[in-house]
């Protein structure tokens, strides 16, 4: 017996070795001045003029060499390669002058030629750059070189917000593009591990000095180690790991919040939106009755006058989001308009309004005209924790108007099938990621004729007037000359949709990161990339 | 001849076998919901792209019949097409992941081996099953293995091998211990005991090798119980191995690659129950 005690000691002494060795999820060893952290999957390229993914798109903006680039901080334009820019008054002439001494990565000079050679193979059909959509008529658009040091673009016609559009255009070699191997930027692509992670070394010919005169950027490289688990990435953080998370949830900030204050930022609203819609699609597969109850405004208006906006940021997001009545964020102060007068909650005007359009209480259940019973589905994606008690609480609301509401997750491929093929929904609740605070980027969302018009995809015409109202004003805005008149149509827009609510919007999710206490040069913003948009001035402390 | 015929009908069994993993995999994706679409067609941005990258996948797999012929022609002639998520070769995905998953599985296998026979031996020997051993093993066995790697990750404590092992090992525990009991008992041990021959010389040279075909079959079935705790195991531990690709790949509903990975595992069950059906293994304690 006594032996076999001892056996039995050994056995879960091995077990506690064994349970001591925690799983390791980091993919390679940190070198030194290196940062890192997570992103959540492959990019999906390192191709600069072919990113279509937001983690290439991380990529691009951290290796590229751009004439101008877009500060996310100050929202204003400014010259990088280009020392100078200037547009024509028509706006449809663009002028860049370089920098003189300007080198790639691999120490070979950097003239217009190779700026003129980017532009045109970022506008090539056979390049499929989504950046040439925005130059409207990609293959009108033509580039001369009167000189090594400036670069001359001819536009078709006028485009908004022109200056923005080459902070997406990644200046490469001429005829040697190298998958962001060879760049202008502040890294390079050194490696690359499939599903392990992308590590990036500094450029040591980058342009950017600091004011004091030393060459940037401070790191010496970066990790971008692919990882989907949030969970993981928190842990790696806590350890020390990780050096920075761009997105938090709003449950995991509050977990690190707990355990190292210090470490957590809530920048206040993003420029995104969550919202709420009914499927107004007339040949969607639905009944007619409740294509009716979708397509009418005061039972839209109705919904949206039950649902208390303040309980969903306060409970659903931990109090890290904020009630939202129009598609424009008040963290976009150019053009958010605070005078929009959308419906507030208000449980008595919203039965008011169902009485008035016919509809009527059956004991606790709201009925139709023609005694339908009031039922729905609201369909949302699995795996978004905030968005479900969003609908849990919706649901909750609803309720209070006799309405009956289940709610459905579905994973992404099957809630998209629904949502934009067979349109196969009642109602649905998303969440609409804006990148730019222009909304002149919207123009797929708001126009009637465009298949990301959720409400009613690809409407061959204007299936209401005010649909066709909104259509006017969104042309009127992107051809207008003046930022004023630009400013009067969308505030008009977002009062049509606060009067109609197609999409009945319900939070501005704040900006949630974490940084590591060793990092330095932190500027968040709200913009995407969020701590990496001045990626050059971060290090390390202890770092050079 | 015989064994010609053997060998024949052993190929045929395995081939139905693939060939039903096949149709199979691909009835089930291809009439998922969400194969026609792409998470980036909701982003006004890359909207269309993925329309026109969906285009050309319904135009590759409109009709059932001819994807599955392309399929397997592909595998056929060595290829096994291009991943949809990561649009590049799947062999070239599955290669890296396949040594991931090959040793975690092997260490896992090694360590839950240790623990079952360390334990069995301990336990078989005493007059009585002793509750010391099979509560805990009773206990594990009811786990799921998704439910110890939350808790091994909540409690920052161990991983995807242990996790692995700790399903295996109690199942492994009970059926050695059983056996071993039932060969301590055999009338020849008996009387050799009773003899006064020490217990190691009795193991080595009798129990050990008259256990021998039930502990083949036992790491046979060691593997498919393994497989079935891969998948999330892998997820949650985040393990760059086939598990967690064949978990994105029924995200995303990535055919090609989900096909490879089913295929994989179809083979390596079928190759784990050779050591069991094979024609010239001895049967049950014919050895004795």
């Amino acid at each position: 017996m006594r032996h076999s005690s001892r056996l039995v000691v050994a056995f879960y002494m091995i077990l506690a070795v064994l349970a001591g060795k925690t799983s390791g999820a980091q993919a390679a060893s940190r070198l030194p001045g290196e940062l890192v952290w997570a992103i959540g999957s492959d990019p999906k390229t390192f191709d600069p003029a072919q990113v279509d993914d937001q983690w290439s798109e991380l990529v691009r903006y951290v290796t590229s060499g751009v004439l101008v680039r877009f500060n996310r901080l100050t929202q204003t334009v400014e010259p990088q390669l280009a020392e100078s820019w200037t547009l024509s008054a028509d706006g449809k002439t663009v002028t860049f002058k370089l920098r003189p001494g300007l080198r790639f990565s691999d120490g070979s000079g950097l003239t217009s030629r190779d700026a003129a050679w980017s532009i045109r193979h970022a506008l090539l059909p056979a390049s499929h750059a989504v950046v040439a959509e925005e130059f409207l008529s990609p293959g009108g658009v033509t580039v001369e070189t009167p000189d090594l040091r400036t670069v001359i673009v001819h536009l078709p016609g006028r485009v908004i917000g022109i200056g923005k559009v080459f902070d997406e255009i990644a200046i490469e070699p001429a005829n040697r593009p190298s998958q962001g191997r060879v760049t202008a930027g502040p890294f390079v692509v050194a490696e690359y591990r499939r599903l392990q992670y992308v590590r990036l070394r500094r450029n040591p010919y980058y342009y950017g000095r600091d004011a004091a005169g030393n060459s940037l950027p401070y790191a010496s490289g970066i990790r971008l180690d692919i990882l989907q688990d949030q969970e993981m990435q928190i842990r790696l953080f806590l350890r020390g790991e990780y050096d920075l998370i761009n997105n938090l949830p709003p449950d995991y900030f509050e977990l690190l919040k707990q355990k190292d204050s210090s470490s957590v930022r809530d920048l206040g609203p993003s420029l995104n939106t969550e919202q709420m819609w009914f499927n107004q699609a007339p040949e969607s597969p639905l009944p007619g009755w409740e294509k009716s109850w979708f397509q009418s405004r005061a039972f839209r208006v109705a919904v949206s006058q039950a649902i208390h906006r303040d309980d969903l940021a306060r409970i659903a997001y931990q109090g890290h989001a904020t009630p939202a009545y129009t598609f424009i964020s008040p963290a976009n102060a150019a053009w958010y308009d605070r005078s929009v007068n959308a419906p507030h909650t208000d449980l008595a005007a919203a039965r008011a309004g169902l009485a008035d359009a016919g509809f009527h209480l059956s004991g606790n259940q709201l009925e139709d005209r023609e005694n339908h019973p009031v039922k729905f589905s609201i369909l949302t994606n699995a795996g978004n924790d905030a968005r479900l008690k969003m609908a849990t609480l919706i649901q909750q609301d609803l309720t209070a108007l006799g309405m009956q509401i289940n709610v459905v997750t579905l994973d992404f491929p099957a809630l998209i099938e629904r949502l934009m093929h067979t349109q196969d929904y009642e109602a649905c609740l998303l969440g609409l990621a804006n990148v730019d605070p222009d909304p002149n980027v919207m123009m797929n969302l708001w126009l009637s004729s465009s298949p990301n018009h959720q409400w009613n995809p690809s409407e061959k015409v204007p299936a209401t007037p005010w649909e066709a109202e909104i259509d006017r004003l969104m042309k009127q805005q992107a051809s207008s000359l003046k930022q004023a008149q630009r400013k009067i149509a969308m505030d008009r827009v977002q009062q049509i949709v606060a009067d109609e609510q197609p999409f009945i919007y319900l939070v501005y999710p704040n900006v949630l990161l974490a940084v590591s206490p060793r990092l330095q040069g932190v500027q968040p913003a709200v913009l995407d990339p969020r701590l990496a948009w001045n990626v050059e001035r971060l290090r390390l402390e202890g770092g050079r | 001849m015989k064994r010609a015929v053997a060998a024949m009908k052993w190929l045929t069994r395995t081939s139905a076998i693939v060939l039903l993993v096949v149709v199979g995999s691909t009835i089930l994706v291809r009439f998922a919901p969400g194969y026609f679409s792409d998470t980036r067609e909701m982003d006004a941005r890359y909207a269309d792209v993925a329309r026109a990258e969906m285009s050309m996948e319904a135009a590759r797999s409109g009709s059932f019949p001819h994807l599955l012929f392309s399929e397997i022609g592909g595998w056929m002639r060595g290829d096994a097409g291009q991943s949809r998520e990561y649009g590049i070769p799947v062999l070239d995905l599955i290669g890296p992941r396949l040594r991931v998953t090959g040793s975690l599985l092997l260490r896992a296998l090694l360590l839950s081996w240790a623990l079952a026979v360390c334990a069995a031996l301990v336990s078989s020997a005493g007059r009585k099953p002793s509750l010391f051993w099979q509560a805990p093993a009773t206990l594990l066995m009811a786990i799921p293995a998704a439910a110890m790697a939350t808790i091994c990750l909540l409690a920052d404590r161990g991983g995807p091998v242990l996790v692995l092992a700790l399903l295996l090992a109690p199942r492994d525990f009970k059926f050695l211990h059983r056996t071993l009991r039932k060969a301590w008992l055999d009338p020849h041990l008996l009387q050799a005991r009773a003899a006064g021959i020490g217990r190691a010389r009795l193991l080595r040279a009798h129990l050990l090798p008259s256990i021998a075909p039930q502990i083949g079959a036992l790491a046979s079935l060691s593997i498919a119980t393994e497989l079935s705790g891969l998948v999330p195991v892998e997820v949650i531990f985040n393990v760059q191995g086939l598990g967690q690709l064949a978990w994105n790949a029924a995200l995303n509903r990535d055919l090609p690659v989900l096909l490879a990975v089913t295929m994989i595992m179809a083979l390596a069950v079928i190759a784990s129950g050779m050591a069991i059906d094979h024609p010239d293994q001895p049967g049950e304690w014919s050895s004795i």
